[in-house]
């Protein structure tokens, strides 16, 4: 991380801080840093978003970006000095508190500080070098998730992707909340590597969530301790998993050494039994929108709570552009918060809930149309998962699913929700939504995708299953027992998953990501080839051209086109014809407007041929008007703009 | 101009305590958050020395289990453990080595405000900012070496030190001693602060017991005085004793050293033994000993915890966490851990005053360093040897006993390094934030005083500024003092680079890694470098074992005296002069022989401090302009082709380096 990153994030920060005073909530020192962070990162990127579209991605766009932020803000900051130091004054006072009393920080700076030690570790070996001169990564979401997330940060950063269209499917529109990987990519500029800048953005994002989690508890629960429990409990989730695969298979088999090396994941298994992953290791850390998300909702969240008596207009209207501009970042949170304050509006029937609804579907639902996917991926279905994959559709496999999947949560929650003051329940209820959504249909082409509202259950009723724990935790004698038994139960899984994902070593990684030649292609390609150029190449998990290049091509991976609801299997086959030389696959080159063609290891593995030069050239049918403009290390590259 | 000074009004107005503490509070952080910033950025910039290289390579041992465990040859491991703790939650990088320096420079300038009470408020801002803008402080902040650790925990352990006398708590001696146990795995030098701090113990006794024996009543301004003079007297005989005891000393050898010096405190101790039995007969009852009175501080259980945690930690570190009790078994380290750790350091530094001086060998090394560079600080703390010799108290007599006393040490000790500067250098900063106060308060009232924060302040910001260059843009070059021979030239961060490039596209190409061969007396850094490097680069070139024909390795990098020994077919190679090593070694304290002379010194010493300009001596011809390690990069012509092909052949034979204007205007580095 070279200066010029700390200073933009720095510049992120005071910027997401100096909003804060924007509100009239009462928030304090701390929040206003917390809550900045994640304020600073939605302005940042969406102002730098206009001002690269109109200029281009470089630092003096990043520049441009921070300084008229600053410049806007600077007015606000002179008019609030006197709180912005009462604020500080307050800090430094109540960080002299003890540990116990509920206004001291030190929780807070705490979390923040192990979250910045496990996303250190996490991050910095989530790429190594490759004895090749290539790239390894250590964990399944970097190889997998994070591979549409370089190509769409390399799209931008290299390949001026304005007006967006999607990089790894050249001409359809960029369905997919990209916010969170344009931050990213403001970081390219200032000296980081496309690598570099995921784990940084990721780390920043990271650092700061436990944090907003917690804080956004301490509104719900009855001190700072049933705090820390909702915030372990939603940060370790992942189910029962280990409770029988660790406690009685694995430990027992390894010792205490399986520690070390642990042998699998206790919260994924492959899409088998397990659907509902670990907040980080299944959310956070590969689905990288989340970390905007998620973050989003717990601040709308707690200020419309924190309004809900003053009824200050602006902080509603603040918090409906706020959601408003949420499909940018993460469509799921934006469709979460809509859903609750529509049921709260429904329920309380006030005209304020129409200041925060008008904007937030006014800015939001253009985006969210523009997004929409070109088909309609929704099956309707009954109890999700059960009668697919190992489940059955029985009583019994419904309880054991749910159980499996997040332990003694729901119930937990249940009752943590029913023990609340009054206030508090009227609006809890409606998270309860959230279970049923992922029950009665598919929304997204693939049942996976459903956790993606499961995961918010789990964050917004976190801190009634804190408050659940406390309750039988400070009840003392054997009720306290119990509450360690049911956190043991309901984190140990989660932790475990987390541990492992620290550890750099654990089967079958590191595996090689990208070869050395992969990198030197890469680098030729950015530095030759012209950022709006299109790319024929193999539609594997990676590629250089998309990962390092950010140049559009006719298909990215087939699956994750599949889940953005775009034509997978016409692009597959169109791909096919290019490389096997399919009768009119000059045709099939000029339908997407390739300018150029790459034969390369992925693409003899894909597409089955045997020249270590290329098809064509195996073939003696060198198409004309093609020429061969890189022909090194086992890949060859062809100009195909012209041919004829 | 302005407001700075009346931040300084204010934090020595009659304004409530309370509200001076909160603006102190402020500037105290704010000047913590500034050094903090100047010890990271680009903190990796710089290429390795010799020693830093080394540092990493065993943390990385350490890191994969393959650490042997202690060795006094490469000081306490303490740093490797933490090093690789870094390592493990950031990577491996030339920022993460330097780190621990970095964080330990950045702590240490938070010590000054335990010591505020002492200091005064302009005082603790001063020596903050002495600390934040001292070139060596800044300089030594960013290198990778033991030093700057292990200068905190001697700061720690003087803050205990001070606070056991002057505010005895039970905790404190448990404290201390886990201070020297970590101290001691560090670096060795732990041995020659206890020495001092024991005899300024010594000392103390018999100041007390002098001042028992002859006071009448407290309250008498004559009894006041002659308080003072008693301390004052005391202190400075002190410092004389160890001053001529050294000088007596001088090179004993191990065992000479030892006893000479276990005869200096007996003899203190005696003297401590008499004047309290003087001031029994003087006063029919024992003399208030403050240390005695300190030792009743912590109770049964207390003094338990004092025994039994420093063994502990003790055992935890020389036993890497009790994983391996056996000890590396080399000559230097040859018995178990545990043994090595107590016994292998004191038997290693007594076998090196043996074999005589490392590095510099003039006495007055260290006074050449601070008067060109620390001119500010030294100016300054004279102000405060003043004060504190006027009205001496027990945290001045301490701070100038540290400051004097390691400048003897290190003086006379056998090794003469450049980072070592930073020893006596800090208790100096303190005495010259004592001597700020002193000024200030001095001042308050005087005609000129705006006259002088000018002056003052130019000289602050003209010091910064060259710290500021000194270790950011010219950190790494040879005219500055201290960079010292081990410093690696630009060149070698570029040959690195340039190696993975290569093998990146060489391996691209042939399916097989390039064959480097670096020879061992230019190793280093490269180890550290090159530790992604697929294959070993690691090379012993000598008669006899010199690369033949038909081993035809891809690159050799040789040292000059080194590159006829190779039998290659050079037609298929092309060789590159290359410099590996710098430094600058001037006749700079060399004495004037005549008058005439005076001028032309003061003219270079001048150019120096404004440009860093070096020069070479004038007529004595045994001063040189800067030199390098020199030596051949011979690399294979087919790999240059290759790299060029690529796209990745940097030129790193045509890396800049510095040039100078005057006396070493047409400075070649390379032979």
């Amino acid at each position: 991380m070279n200066f010029a990153v700390v200073l933009f994030l720095l510049g992120v920060l005071v910027i997401g801080f100096a909003c804060t005073y924007l509100m009239r909530t009462p928030f304090v020192f701390e929040e206003r840093l917390v809550f900045g962070a994640f304020l600073g990162t939605v302005q940042v990127s969406l102002l730098g978003f206009f001002v690269a579209w109109l200029t281009k991605v470089d630092g003096q766009m990043v520049l441009i970006t921070e300084g008229i932020l600053f410049v806007a803000y600077l007015p606000l900051m002179k008019r609030r000095w006197s709180v912005i130091r009462a604020d500080a004054e307050n800090f430094f006072i109540r960080f002299g508190l003890n540990w116990k009393d509920s206004s001291s920080p030190k929780t807070t700076l705490s979390l923040m500080l192990a979250s910045a030690i496990v996303s250190a570790r996490i991050l910095h070996i989530s790429f190594g070098k490759s004895a090749s001169g290539g790239v390894t990564v250590s964990h399944l979401s970097v190889f997998g998730d994070w591979s549409a997330h370089l190509a769409y940060a390399s799209s931008f950063a290299y390949g001026h992707n304005f007006p967006p269209e999607l990089p790894t499917a050249a001409g359809e529109s960029f369905s997919y909340h990209f916010g969170v990987d344009w931050f990213a990519a403001m970081l390219i500029p200032l000296g980081a590597d496309v690598f570099a800048a995921m784990q940084v953005s990721t780390f920043f994002l990271a650092t700061f969530f436990p944090a907003i989690l917690y804080l956004g508890c301490r509104r719900f629960t009855s001190n700072s301790r049933a705090s820390v429990f909702a915030v372990a409990t939603f940060l370790l989730s992942g189910g029962t998993g280990a409770l029988y695969r660790f406690l009685f298979v694995d430990l027992p088999e390894g010792g205490i050494s399986v520690l070390g090396n642990l042998p699998r994941s206790y919260a994924f298994d492959g899409f088998d039994r397990n659907w509902v992953d670990n907040a980080v290791t299944g959310f956070l850390y590969p689905q990288r929108p989340t970390l905007i998300g998620f973050s989003a909702v717990i601040l709308v969240v707690i200020l419309l709570w924190e309004n809900r008596k003053v009824k200050v207009s602006g902080t509603y209207i603040f918090a409906g552009v706020l959601t408003g501009l949420l499909p940018f970042f993460h469509v799921f949170a934006f469709g979460t918060l809509i859903l609750l304050t529509a049921m709260w509006a429904v329920i309380h029937r006030r005209k304020y809930w129409g200041l925060y609804l008008s904007p937030a579907l006014a800015i939001g639902a253009p985006i969210v149309i523009w997004q929409w996917p070109d088909r309609d991926g929704t099956v309707w279905h009954f109890l999700w998962m059960l009668g697919k994959s190992s489940w059955n559709s029985n009583p019994w496999d419904f309880l054991w699913f749910w159980l499996l999947n997040t332990g003694l949560f729901i119930p937990l929650a249940v009752w943590g929700v029913v023990r609340s003051k009054k206030e508090i329940r009227n609006h809890a209820f409606p998270l309860f939504s959230l279970l049923v959504i992922p029950n009665i249909a598919i929304w997204h082409f693939w049942p996976g995708n459903n956790a993606k509202y499961v995961i918010f259950f789990l964050l917004l009723a976190s801190p009634f299953v804190g408050e659940a724990l406390e309750k039988l935790f400070s009840a003392g004698g054997i009720r306290a027992f119990v509450a360690v038994g049911l956190i043991l139960s309901l984190t140990l899984t989660g932790a475990l998953d987390i541990w492992r994902s620290m550890d750099q070593t654990t089967d079958p990684y590191p595996v090689e990501y990208l070869s050395g030649t992969d990198i030197s292609v890469g680098e030729w390609i950015k530095d030759n080839t012209d950022p709006d150029a299109i790319f024929a190449s193999a539609n594997t998990n990676t590629h250089p051209v998309r990962v390092l290049t950010g140049r559009k091509v006719i298909s990215g991976s087939p699956g994750r086109l599949n889940d953005l609801g775009k034509d997978w299997y016409g692009r597959d086959q169109d791909l096919r014809k290019i490389y096997e030389m399919a009768p009119n696959f000059e045709g099939t080159m000029a339908k997407y407007g390739t300018d150029y063609v790459v034969f390369g290891p992925l693409e003899r593995q894909q597409y089955g041929f045997a020249s270590p030069k290329s098809r064509w050239v195996e073939n003696d049918e060198m198409p004309a008007g093609i020429k061969i403009v890189y022909d090194l290390g086992g890949y060859q590259i062809y100009d195909v703009s012209e041919m004829q | 101009m302005k407001r700075p000074l009346n931040v300084l009004k204010k934090l020595n107005s009659g304004d409530s305590f309370e509200a001076k503490k909160i603006v102190l509070k402020r500037v105290v952080l704010a000047l913590i958050l500034f050094v903090l910033a100047t010890r990271l950025i680009s903190l990796g910039n710089r290429p390795f020395h010799h020693d830093e290289s080394l540092d990493a390579w065993f943390s990385l041992r350490f890191l994969d289990g393959n650490f042997g465990g202690y060795d006094p040859v490469y000081h306490g491991p303490l740093r490797f453990y933490i090093t690789a703790g870094f390592f493990w939650l950031f990577g491996e990088s030339d920022f993460t080595e330097r780190l621990l320096a970095a964080i330990s420079g950045s702590l240490l300038a938070c010590v000054p405000w335990f010591w505020r009470k002492q200091l005064g408020s302009v005082g603790t801002v001063s020596t903050i900012c002495l600390f934040a803008a001292s070139p060596s402080m800044l300089y030594f902040s960013r290198f990778g070496r033991e030093d700057m650790f292990f200068l905190f925990a001697t700061a720690v352990f003087v803050a205990l030190f001070f606070a056991f006398l002057e505010k005895p708590k039970g905790w404190h001696p448990s404290a201390l001693l886990v201070s020297v146990v970590v101290g001691l795995a560090i670096k060795e030098s732990v041995l020659l602060s206890v020495f001092l701090f024991v005899t300024f113990l010594f000392l103390l006794i018999v100041q007390e017991n002098l001042i028992a024996a002859t006071r009448k009543d407290i309250y008498f301004q004559s009894d006041q005085d002659q308080t003072y003079a008693i301390r004052r007297w005391t202190l400075l005989t002190g410092l004389g004793s160890m001053l001529a005891v050294f000088l007596w000393v001088g090179n004993s050898g191990g065992r000479g050293t030892i006893g000479k010096l276990t005869l200096y405190i007996a003899s203190i101790s005696i003297l401590a033994a008499a004047t309290f039995t003087f001031a029994v007969i003087r006063n029919g009852e024992s003399p208030p000993v403050t240390f005695v009175k300190s030792l009743k501080a912590p109770t049964r259980f207390q003094w338990l915890i004092t025994l039994v945690t420093p063994i502990v930690i003790f055992v935890v570190i020389f036993s890497q966490f009790f994983t391996s009790f056996a000890g590396p078994k080399t000559s230097s380290a040859p018995h178990g851990a545990l043994r090595n750790g107590l016994t292998a350091g004191f038997n290693y530094w007594t076998s090196q005053q043996k074999e005589g001086s490392r590095g510099d060998s003039r006495w007055q090394y260290y006074l050449t360093l601070l008067s060109a560079y620390e001119w500010l600080v030294v100016i300054l703390a004279l102000l405060g040897i003043w004060g504190v010799l006027r009205r001496p108290n027990l945290f001045g007599q301490i701070m100038l006993w540290w400051a004097g006393g390691n400048l003897i040490l290190y003086s006379w000790a056998g090794e003469r390094m450049p980072w070592l500067i930073i020893h006596p250098l800090l208790p100096l900063i303190v005495l010259a934030g004592l001597g700020s106060q002193f000024l200030w308060m001095k001042a308050r009232f005087w005609k000129f005083r705006n006259a002088l924060m000018v002056v003052l302040s130019i000289c602050a910001i003209f010091s910064a500024t060259q710290s500021l260059f000194t270790s950011y843009s010219r950190g790494s070059e040879p005219q500055e003092l201290f960079v010292q021979a081990g410093q690696a030239t630009p060149e070698v961060k570029a040959w690195s680079e340039q190696l993975y490039d290569s093998d990146r596209v060489h391996y691209a190409e042939t399916g097989n890694h390039l064959i480097v061969q670096i020879d061992s007396d230019v190793y280093w850094p490269y180890g550290w470098y090159l530790r992604d490097f697929p294959t070993s680069t690691y090379a012993i070139i000598e008669d006899g074992n010199a690369p033949a024909p038909e081993l035809s390795p891809d690159i050799l990098f040789l040292p000059y005296w080194d590159t006829e020994l190779v039998n290659l077919r050079m037609d298929e190679y092309e060789t590159f002069s290359y410099n590996h090593r710098w430094w600058w070694v001037p006749e700079f304290d060399a004495g004037i022989s005549n008058m005439v002379e005076i001028p032309k010194a003061i003219s270079r010493w001048g150019n120096w401090m404004w440009s860093r300009e070096p020069w070479i001596d004038t007529g004595k011809g045994s001063a040189k302009c800067p030199a390098s390690l020199s030596g051949k990069v011979i690399i294979k012509k087919s790999v240059i082709e290759e790299s060029r092909k690529y796209g990745v052949w940097n030129n790193p034979q045509d890396t800049t380096l510095p040039s100078y204007s005057n006396a070493c205007k047409n400075l070649s580095f390379s032979p």
